[in-house]
């Protein structure tokens, strides 16, 4: 009977094996077990799990070699904000080698980040989708942002440049807005940031009424390791914070799933003061805003009630004036009544007089001479009584038209 | 008059904008006016103190971390 050595058939193995494979070929997989070591080379294992038990049904070992790895480790991260570390799905090409004394290995050529992309994708969907189901997704963006967010607790890394730019860009607003800022540290990378900002935002939740909102923010470094960011723990704290939380994680791809449930996500830590300083602006505008409604409203009600008044005063002047001609109508008025009332009153007076006169002179002894009538006159007084004459007493006769003087004859008493 | 000690700057900005408002709408006494716009002054210069000054609390927090950082 024909038997192999071991080395033999392993041989025969790896003929066939090389025979009947392509050269290269996809795979998908899961990370585990990563190392690399001083030379540069990485070891890993690529395992796949049964969906709904979680145990392992697959398993291969594989390497990168340092030549790849140095290029391929940095383009992966890049790409997918994903430190290539155990633990994420990945899609490699990779040549499958047996060698007679190491077994049955695969050797990565390269690495397509959109697999993996999209994996984290649909992770963050579904925390996403958990936290919806579980009714606290969007508690966090309920909140209002206070009028004046001027007491950050702050969230970073105290070495991190992005710490360094966001003080920096608060401290020199141009309109010299207060800001009171306290860093609570944690790590922003690698694999304890879970943990770490969890326990900062405990230790903010402690002293809640010292502040008016959070920010979490990291900065700097090119390559970014994000997944600490999509965790559901870590979600599910901020959703339901109570004070806003404004990230600035500083990332161009996709929000991660903390952004997704931040109140206010914006891309650098620059980017997070500007929006505090904002916000600040805002109130201030309103602020500056109303003031000027204040002088405009009492400049104009004041020139109202100066024009009121001063329509009042013009309109003394011709209600006088008014007045004073309407007086001096009915003054000219009486002066001709008076006048009038006069001259008939003196004419009256005239007539009666004259009436008088009439009289008068009708009763003159003047009037009665030229009638025909005489009067008798003795010693210069008249004589009505014929029995104070003596014969021989000289009298004297006036007429119309002058006088007569006689010597009495003869005396006869009364006629009668 | 509202006491001043523990009003937001959201409740000085409630107050200055019903006096505005009042003045916008004439309702406000000639009287009261000159009362009236010293009331917003103040209302004023509180709120922009609040823009630009720590607040008496902020003030015993900062003296705190000193004296705990001392």
């Amino acid at each position: 009977m024909d038997s192999l050595s071991l080395y033999e058939l392993n041989a025969l193995v790896r003929r066939s094996l090389e025979q009947c494979l392509p050269d290269e070929c996809w795979v998908q997989a899961e990370l585990s077990d990563v190392r690399t070591n001083s030379t540069g080379h990485c070891y890993l294992e690529f395992v796949q799990k049964d969906p709904r038990s979680n145990s392992l049904i697959a398993k291969a070992r594989g390497t990168i070699w340092a030549n790849v790895f140095r290029l391929l480790k940095p383009y992966f991260e890049e790409a997918t904000g994903q430190a290539f570390v155990s633990g994420i799905k990945v899609l490699v090409q990779v040549t499958v080698s047996f060698h007679e004394l190491y077994g049955y290995s695969l050797t990565v050529q390269d690495i397509d980040p959109t697999y993996t992309l999209g994996d984290m994708a649909r992770r963050r969907r579904e925390i996403l989708k958990q936290l919806e189901e579980e009714g606290v997704l969007t508690l966090n963006k309920e909140l209002d942002m206070p009028r004046l967010p001027q007491r950050i607790a702050v969230i970073s890394s105290p070495t991190a440049a992005g710490y360094g730019d966001f003080c920096h860009q608060l401290e020199n607003n141009s309109r010299g807005f207060y800001f009171y800022t306290e860093l609570f540290p944690a790590l922003m990378q690698g694999d304890r940031v879970e943990e770490s900002v969890l326990s900062a935002l405990d230790r903010v939740n402690a002293r809640l009424t010292e502040f008016d909102a959070v920010v979490i923010i990291r900065g700097g470094g090119a390559t970014s390791d994000l997944s600490g960011f999509d965790t559901y723990l870590l979600a599910a704290a901020c959703a339901q914070f109570p004070l806003p939380v404004i990230t600035g994680i500083g990332h161009e791809r996709d929000d991660t799933v903390l952004d997704s449930v931040a109140h206010t996500r914006v891309k650098t830590p620059t980017a997070a003061a500007e929006f505090l300083i904002e916000s600040m602006n805002s109130a201030a505008d309103e602020l500056a805003m109303l003031a000027s409604r204040l002088h405009e409203g009492v400049r104009s009600l004041l020139q109202q009630e100066q024009r009121k008044l001063s329509g009042y005063k013009n309109r003394i002047p011709s209600a006088a004036y008014r007045r004073i001609s309407e007086a001096g109508f009915s003054l000219l008025a009486v002066r001709k009544d008076v006048a009038q009332a006069v001259t008939s009153s003196l004419s009256r007076h005239r007539h009666r007089l004259e009436l008088l006169q009439q009289r008068l002179e009708d009763a003159s002894p003047e009037k009665l001479l030229a009638r025909g009538y005489s009067i008798t006159l003795k010693d210069g007084k008249v004589v009505k009584n014929p029995g104070l004459l003596h014969e021989g007493d000289e009298i004297v006769t006036r007429l119309q038209k002058g006088e007569v003087t006689s010597i009495v004859n003869r005396k006869s008493s009364n006629r009668k | 008059m509202v006491s001043k000690k523990k009003e937001t700057y959201s409740e000085a900005m409630a107050r200055l904008e019903k006096i505005v408002s009042q003045i916008d709408n004439n309702e406000l006494e000639i009287d009261v006016l000159a009362e009236k716009i010293k009331e917003a002054n103040e209302i004023i210069a509180f709120c922009s103190d609040k823009l630009t000054k720590a607040d008496k609390e902020i003030e015993k927090l900062l003296s705190e971390k000193r004296e705990s950082e001392e």
